[in-house]
Formats: structure tokens, C-alpha cells, sequence
């Protein structure tokens, strides 16, 4: 199958032709909304700096809210911009959990008040976070967790931080299984396995732009996900700009610099379809979809909007 | 004030810290400040902290970068004894290194290497990639091969753990829970009378006795060291903020970037550090005024998007310009071209950029 830019103009047939045959990334594997459950879905969204991670989870959480789901959206970097890209009112909750304090928080959980304070004074916290690689990344898991089991929220949105950081993320569980034998730290490693080992309960989304690198590096995050036994939601490709089928005429005034940025365009769009054809085949039967880039140079609630339209293509 | 040149950081410095956050294009601008560099006649190594191979595909190295420094062919696109050479930080052969620099007996070294924790401290510290950077340029610097060290940092946040680094793992030997850890008598350690303080007892319930014997054995060995580890912090340190080191902000024309990059040289400035210059990665080209009358739906629709996103990110990088104005820094816009770079040609083109009179 051959990729297919969306037109200049933001409409967005072929990506939403994509979307609607092979399903949304926060429905269940059996192709239903994730409602009346027990425990929320949660959707790890990963991708590496500058792919537009944080826009693409923010559509997601707005277009599952917008099918009627109960949607919650956890911000990890401690950016505040994911509250101003999603839309006031009936739009996803946000929520931002620091990895920073839920070492802490989780300490005090089971149950080592006293001494937590003690550990948080005397900077234990940082001791513990090195003596057990990983532990942050599963004490934040383990908060996702306790949340997704809260019974308030269908879907969970989880803006994870940079690639590199999402695969350490989600092999520090097994990394952790391995050096620790006993205790509530296991517990929890055992407990988050489990979470991302059901394809009902947990799935990853990744994000990339249609260029190289960020394509090369999702290859790899795939891989990491396989190995780990996380389900993959999805691919989104974003920020894809097209080029005019017209050639410029000649003799506009202008012609040669216009005629310069043309080929540019042409070039760029030639290379993105290549490696959007590259992500169609990595992703076997994953659903990928294509993002339109807008002429912005920042977002807003509105422009997340206009994307969680895309993402939900037809059924919108 | 008017803005020195890159040309002037470029010629001068001995080592150039390029800073961003990610996704900015960092890692290629390294390259195409290393290669300017070298095309203006200077002995240049670019070492790069990022674990990805994006140094090496913009070098067009298929086979990838090893932790020594490698030349470059950059055929006759150079002037008189220019070089460029380029290296990738592997952690792990540079603790390695480290170890058995600071080491005082060869038995001392094989054991500190042998312990569990020195294997997985690279990950599990926070710093501990950028100290081992700090390591490298350290190295560079004192090499008589080269005049000028590159230096590619990981995404910004962790980038100022480059200037702290030095400091990162002697404050990790000396913290005081570890004095509890090793009793009062420092050397030999007493995990028995250690294991009777409850904060001990409690660390061990959390992570697990096993993972708290393997730190402790890591004190152990590395007890000695610290002395050595100090001194070389300080040197470290004195380097970062010494006037012959430059540290460039590379970012891109959008607003949250924009802003990640003024906070991050507001930081640099609580770190006693100034900017040296910004450089703005794929900027859209300004258009020709005026769609001609000749263009269809299609090219007119085309153009107009284009002149949106040239008009958005020009206002994005309007509290840059600002800023160097200020800092008396220069301002690189490089302008983003019709391909990714994936050789020497393509930096070339973005070196070009770099030098132009703005």
C-alpha cells in the first residue's frame, strides 16, 4: 500500500480512509469502546523530542472524550503547556504526576510514614533512586496504575517523556524483577507487569514525524514493546506536509525563487511518503495515521481539536 | 549592540557546548558547527552524548562512531590545516577509563569494575552520562591533535547535568546516608552496627537487601578515590566556565522551544555561564511578496500555507532576536533545506548558513 500525503488545505481523506479500516487507538484489541469497566485503558503515548508527543496525546485524550469516554490525561515532564491544549469545559481532566514525588508519595503509601519524611530530608529519595535503577519509572507506572484502577476514568492518556526515556520505561519493570527479590518494591514491579502485559488494561501509541530518524528510533521503541509484551494502539505520523501537484507556471514573476522552493517541497514530500511507507511496514496490522502539519508555529486547544478530528477520520 | 559574528565564536573558542531541547536538530548542528569550524582551518573533534546514532547519519557514517576519535574526509571543501574528527560517548568505556585513572592499585580498579552497581550506575544515577562527558572534553582538550572540542549535549534539561557532573558523583561518595552506611571509621566498612539504624533497615525493606550490600561494596571500593575524583571536579568545573568555552543554544522557530531555550540561558546565567550565540534550526524561507497571477487553487493555496508558517514562525523567534541583542551574541536563522542532512555535502550547505553575514 502507498502512502498518501493529506492535502495542503487540512482536509484529511486518506489519513482518515487509514484510521477508520484499521481501527482507533482507544478502543479495545476486540474493536469496542473502552466503557463500563473496572479499570481504565491506559494509552502510553511515547515519541522522541520534538515529534509533537505532547499535541498528539492531547488530540488523542479530545477526540476519546469527544466519543463519549471518560478520559483522563497524565502530563510526566512537568510541562504545564498540556492543560492549554486541551479544551476547557467537557474535554479530558488533566493531571500531572512528577516522577520526582511519587518516589515519596509511594513510600508513604505502604506505609513507611516516618521514615519517608525522614529519607525526603536527608535525600535518601535520590540514594534509593540510584541504588535501584528504575525505581522512578516504576513508582510512576505504579501511580498510572492506581489511578487506572480508580474506577472514575474509561481511558488514560500518558504523555511519557523522550523515546529513549519511554523504552527504559517500560523495561525498567523487568530490569527491576531482576535485581529485587523480595518486598513492596517487587510487588509493585509484579503488579505493574501485569498491567502492561494485558492488551485490555494497557497499549502503547507512537508518535513520529515522517523523517528518518524519528522513524528509525520508532522501529526500535516497536521492538522494545514486543519484547516487553505491550500492546501497540497505534502509529501516528504527524506534522506531514505535502507539496502542489502543479508545476509553476513559467513567466509568473518571481518564477525562479518560487520555482526553488517548489522543488524543496516536492523533495520533502517524496521523502515523507518513503518513510511513511517505511512506518505502513513495520507496523504490519497496527492502524497508522497520517497528521496534516499546520502553518503554526505553536499549539492550541483549538489546533488539538482540529487534530482529534483527524485522528477520529470518519467517525467523527 | 551590534552582534559579533559566528564566525568570531567559531575561530576562537576551545570548546563549544551546543545546547537545545530535543528533536531541535542539535546533533546535526554540532556537526555543521564542527564542520565550519574545520573548513575555516581548525583542528576540530565533535563528540557527541547522545546515545542515538544521529552524529554519525549526519556524518554519513553507515558503520556508526566509536568512543575514539575518528577523521572525517571532508574532501577539498577545507582551508589550510583544518581537520575534522568525530567521537561518540560510550559510557561504559569511559567509566572504564575513569576507574582505572583514579584508581591508586591495579586491584583496586578490577574490583570497583567487578561490583554490580558500577555497572548499572550509568543508568541508574542521574549525571553520571554527563560526567562521564565532562571526562571526555577534559581529555579532548588537553589533546594536541586538536584546537577545538564540539560538543553535543543531551536535551536541555539534563544539558546543565553537564555542568553540575563534576560534582555529581563526589557528592554521591560523600552523601551522608553512605557515612551511615560505612560507619564513622570511613574505610572499613560496619554494615553490621549499619544495619541497626532504621533508616538502613528501611532503605533495605524498599530496594531489597541484596541491592543495598551491592552499594555498599561500591563505597567500599571506590573509598580513596574521592580525593582524586575532587580534584579532577574542580579542574572540570574551571574549564566549563573558563572564557575560551563557548555554549550555543540551538532551537527551533516555535513557541515552546523558543521559551525552553530563554529558560535555559537563564539557567546557564545562575551557573555563572553567558550565552555565546542561538542558532535557529529549519526556518521556513520567507516567500517572494505577492502570489502571482499565473498560480492555480492549488499553488495558491500552497503558497499561502507556506507564508502562514514563514509569518508564525518569525513572530516566534522575535523574543530571540531580543535576547542576543542583549547578550551581544550572534544569531544564526538557518534556513531548513529541500532534505534531511546525511553527509558531508548537506552540512557544507548548513556551515554556509552558520558563517553568512546575517
Amino acid at each position: 500500500m502507498s502512502a498518501q500525503v493529506p492535502p495542503i488545505d487540512g482536509s484529511v481523506e486518506e489519513s482518515a480512509t487509514d484510521n477508520t479500516s484499521a481501527g482507533l487507538p482507544w478502543l479495545l484489541p476486540d474493536g469496542t469502546l473502552p466503557t463500563g469497566r473496572a479499570r481504565a485503558l491506559v494509552l502510553l503515548v511515547v515519541g522522541k523530542g520534538g515529534v509533537g508527543r505532547t499535541s498528539v496525546s492531547a488530540a488523542i485524550a479530545t477526540a476519546a472524550s469527544r466519543d463519549g469516554l471518560r478520559c483522563l490525561i497524565v502530563g510526566l515532564d512537568g510541562r504545564p503547556t498540556l492543560r492549554q491544549l486541551c479544551p476547557v469545559g467537557d474535554g479530558p481532566e488533566v493531571k500531572m504526576v512528577s516522577a520526582g514525588t511519587a518516589l515519596e508519595d509511594y513510600l508513604l503509601d505502604v506505609g513507611f510514614g516516618g521514615f519517608a519524611r525522614r529519607l525526603a530530608t536527608s535525600g535518601v529519595i535520590e540514594v534509593v533512586g540510584a541504588a535501584a535503577p528504575g525505581i522512578h519509572d516504576l513508582v510512576v507506572l505504579g501511580r498510572v496504575k492506581q489511578l487506572a484502577n480508580d474506577g472514575a476514568w474509561d481511558v488514560i492518556v500518558v504523555d511519557t517523556p523522550a523515546a529513549g526515556h519511554a523504552a527504559s520505561m517500560l523495561t525498567s519493570v523487568d530490569g527491576l524483577l531482576d535485581i529485587v527479590d523480595g518486598g513492596p518494591i517487587r510487588e509493585q514491579a509484579l503488579a505493574v507487569r501485569d498491567m502492561l502485559s494485558d492488551p485490555t488494561r494497557s497499549a502503547v501509541v507512537a508518535v513520529t514525524l515522517a523523517e528518518t530518524t524519528p522513524v528509525n528510533e520508532t522501529t526500535e521503541l516497536l521492538q522494545t514493546c514486543t519484547e516487553v509484551g505491550v500492546r501497540i494502539a497505534g502509529i501516528v505520523v504527524n506534522a506531514v506536509e505535502s507539496a502542489p501537484a502543479s508545476p509553476i507556471p513559467s513567466g509568473v514573476r518571481g518564477a525562479a525563487l518560487w520555482r526553488e522552493l517548489h522543488d524543496e517541497a516536492q523533495s520533502r514530500a517524496k521523502a515523507a511518503m518513503a518513510e511513511i511507507d517505511r512506518v505502513h511496514a513495520i507496523a504490519g496490522d497496527v492502524a497508522v495515521a497520517v497528521l496534516a502539519r499546520r502553518p503554526v508555529a505553536g499549539m492550541d486547544a483549538a489546533t488539538v481539536g482540529a487534530l482529534a478530528r483527524d485522528l477520529a477520520g470518519g467517525s467523527a | 549592540m551590534t552582534a559579533a559574528p559566528f564566525t568570531a565564536v567559531i575561530d576562537t573558542a576551545q570548546v563549544i557546548v551546543c545546547c537545545g531541547a530535543g528533536g531541535v536538530g542539535k546533533t546535526t548542528m554540532s556537526a555543521a558547527v564542527a564542520t565550519a569550524a574545520a573548513q575555516r582551518g581548525r583542528r576540530v573533534v565533535v563528540v557527541t552524548v547522545d546515545p542515538a546514532r544521529r552524529l554519525a547519519d549526519a556524518l554519513g557514517l553507515v558503520d556508526g562512531l566509536g568512543a575514539d576519535p575518528e577523521a572525517i574526509d571532508l574532501a577539498d571543501r577545507i582551508e589550510g590545516d583544518g581537520e575534522l574528527w568525530a567521537m561518540m560517548l560510550d559510557a561504559d568505556v569511559e567509566l572504564e577509563r575513569v576507574i582505572r585513572t583514579h584508581a591508586t592499585t591495579e586491584e583496586q580498579a578490577r574490583r570497583a569494575l567487578a561490583n554490580r552497581f558500577t555497572r548499572t550506575i550509568g543508568d541508574s544515577l542521574g549525571g553520571t552520562q554527563e560526567y562521564m562527558a565532562t571526562e571526555v572534553v577534559h581529555r579532548l582538550v588537553n589533546d594536541d591533535r586538536f584546537d577545538l572540542v564540539v560538543v553535543d549535549t543531551p536535551p536541555s534539561a539534563q544539558a546543565l547535568d553537564v555542568l553540575d557532573a563534576p560534582d555529581v558523583l563526589v557528592r554521591f561518595l560523600e552523601h551522608p546516608v553512605f557515612g551511615l552506611l560505612m560507619g564513622s571509621g570511613g574505610r572499613r566498612m560496619r554494615l553490621l552496627s549499619a544495619a541497626t539504624q532504621p533508616i538502613v533497615r528501611a532503605i533495605g525493606r524498599v530496594i531489597g537487601s541484596d541491592v543495598l550490600a551491592d552499594v555498599v561494596e561500591f563505597l567500599r571500593e571506590f573509598s580513596g578515590m574521592e580525593a582524586s575524583f575532587a580534584a579532577r571536579a574542580r579542574e572540570v568545573r574551571a574549564m566549563w566556565r573558563d572564557d575560551s568555552t563557548a555554549f550555543v543554544l540551538v532551537t527551533a522557530p516555535r513557541v515552546d522551544t523558543v521559551d525552553e531555550t530563554l529558560w535555559f540561558d537563564e539557567r546557564l546565567a545562575d551557573h555563572g555561564v553567558s550565552t555565546a550565540g542561538i542558532i535557529v534550526n529549519r526556518m521556513a524561507p520567507s516567500q517572494p511578496t505577492g502570489i502571482p497571477s499565473g498560480f492555480d487553487n492549488d499553488l495558491t493555496g500552497w503558497s499561502e500555507w507556506m507564508t502562514q508558517l514563514a509569518t508564525a514562525e518569525a513572530d516566534a523567534v522575535g523574543p530571540l532576536t531580543e535576547r542576543a541583542e542583549a547578550l551581544g551574541a550572534p544569531l544564526a536563522l538557518v534556513r531548513r533545506l529541500g532534505a534531511d542532512v546525511h553527509d558531508t555535502t548537506g552540512l557544507s550547505v548548513l556551515a554556509e548558513y552558520l558563517v553568512a553575514p546575517s
